[in-house]
């Protein structure tokens, strides 16, 4: 097993009585993509933020066990094998294509080539453009070039396509799955966008409204499953606006 | 260039209105003098004004890189010490209810009639702008770009060379742009209370002989050292913040 959590449970300091997850766990293995979904405020990106280590921060409440290649998470996270994109790309405004795209390497002290990156996503001839002329689109692509380019081992996904249209979206979705092939890398995607996850996923969990696994599959060309999850969603959707007009 | 015939056009014409003014009623000429006599006064008197101007500049300009300097250090230990940051930053705000210009007497006392105690006048009183805008520069820099430095495990002086000083770079020019005019007015203010040689001591002669050909001399050229100052950012930010602009 290559990632593996286990009764994750977390709930923010400043409103501990609202618990964002509940008894959590899956695994995956390795060269994986596990998609989670749920509507919003479920704790999809908090699952990410926990195994980025970006969370929990001081004073959050949060019990369980994320293990990384049967080592404790920490030691993973130190090794930079790690790779996260935001919804936002997260780009310098000051630096081109290329500079943002070496980012993580200059931080490594690597000086390695990144042409092939920039072949595979395409950007090979807007290298030297700031961030600031190119589209919503291209921008996603430089954080996507960005995220491969230490060959990371395990890739966390924050909705990184919801801005974007429809042709957008499948040339990245084509892109990302040639990258992930290429470097062998496990994917954890989080989206609200049930066709995205059905696309891109290997395995598939759903988060409900009081941050517990309401669904799991591990087969995702399971007959009827985009229906299933929009049930599961829209249901649990309807409960929590219920739960909100009681409290 | 439209823009600038325009502006020099307007310029033209204040220039005309005040000579007219100023050659026309006597009352005006005792106030504001006009641009004839000026120019006379100047071309009489230019070395010793040239010298008082460069006085004043150089005091301005010495105390604006020091307050430069002494905003980036100390920011530069916030980076490294960010508790340090949220204890100083009340700090700084209340001093600001002290109006700085009434340390000049102390700087006088403290350093003396010559250059030092207007160059910290002018330090001091440029030191704000500069620090609260690169705190405000700082704490606009997008939190994803924070986490991302660090899960990249980013080092502080990579953070400090490649994010936050270039990100924080068009509030940090806008501090330097707000300090710049306010380093000359803290020098001037500082030479009113005493001193051998500058523009600041030239207004105050001024006023006490009432005389409006040195006063608005005096005024002109202290306004191009403002100008000069101005320009000397605006060069810096060519330099440096070409991808805001």
């Amino acid at each position: 097993m290559f990632l593996e959590a286990s009764n994750l449970n977390f709930s923010f300091w400043d409103n501990k009585s609202k618990q964002i997850l509940k008894g959590v766990s899956f695994s995956i293995e390795k060269g994986e993509t596990l998609v989670i979904v749920g509507s919003s405020g479920s704790g999809k990106s908090t699952i990410l933020r926990l195994i980025s280590g970006i969370l929990p921060e001081k004073n959050d409440s949060f019990s369980g066990e994320i293990k990384i290649n049967n080592e404790k998470l920490n030691k993973f996270l130190d090794s930079g094998k790690l790779s996260f994109m935001f919804q936002q790309p997260a780009l310098l405004p000051n630096y081109s294509v290329k500079e943002n795209i070496e980012i993580p390497l200059k931080i490594k002290n690597e000086d390695r080539g990144i042409e092939k990156v920039l072949e595979t996503v395409g950007l090979e001839q807007y290298q030297n453009y700031l961030p600031k002329q190119l589209s919503g689109g291209m921008r996603t692509r430089v954080a996507l070039a960005r995220s491969f380019v230490t060959k990371p081992e395990l890739l966390l996904l924050d909705e990184p396509f919801s801005a974007l249209d429809v042709a957008w979206k499948d040339a990245l979705y084509h892109e990302l799955k040639q990258l992930v092939n290429k470097f062998n890398t496990t994917v954890i995607l989080v989206t609200h966008d049930i066709e995205e996850a059905l696309k891109l996923g290997d395995k598939i969990i759903c988060l409900g409204i009081n941050g517990n696994i309401i669904l799991e599959k591990n087969n995702i060309n399971e007959e009827n499953l985009f229906s299933m999850l929009e049930e599961k969603i829209i249901e649990n959707h309807k409960l929590r606006k219920e739960y909100e007009k009681i409290s | 260039m439209k823009k600038f015939l325009k502006y020099t056009f307007l310029v033209v014409i204040l220039v005309v209105i005040w000579q007219y003014f100023g050659s026309t009623d006597s009352t005006v000429r005792l106030y504001i003098s006009s641009p004839t006599l000026v120019v006379d006064y100047f071309m009489g008197n230019y070395a010793g004004l040239l010298e008082a101007t460069l006085t004043t500049f150089t005091e301005a300009f010495l105390g604006l890189i020091i307050a430069t300097l002494f905003s980036f250090i100390v920011m530069i230990i916030c980076f490294y010490r960010p508790k340090f940051l949220e204890f100083i930053l009340p700090i700084m705000v209340t001093s600001q209810v002290i109006p700085i210009i009434v340390l000049a007497p102390f700087f006088i006392i403290l350093f003396g009639i010559g250059l030092t105690s207007k160059i910290a006048m002018a330090a001091v009183i440029s030191f704000f702008p500069i620090f609260v805008n690169f705190v405000h520069g700082y704490k606009s820099i997008p939190k994803n770009i924070h986490e991302l430095m660090f899960i990249y495990r980013a080092p502080i002086i990579f953070k400090i060379k490649h994010i936050y000083f270039p990100l924080a770079m068009p509030s940090i020019m806008a501090g330097l742009k707000i300090s710049a005019t306010l380093a000359v007015i803290g020098a001037i203010v500082a030479e009113f209370t005493g001193a051998k040689i500058g523009i600041g001591k030239n207004l105050f002669v001024s006023s006490i002989r009432l005389d409006p050909d040195l006063m608005m001399t005096s005024l002109i050229l202290a306004s191009l050292i403002g100008i000069v100052m101005y320009g000397i950012v605006k060069l810096l930010e060519k330099q440096y913040g070409s991808w805001y602009q």
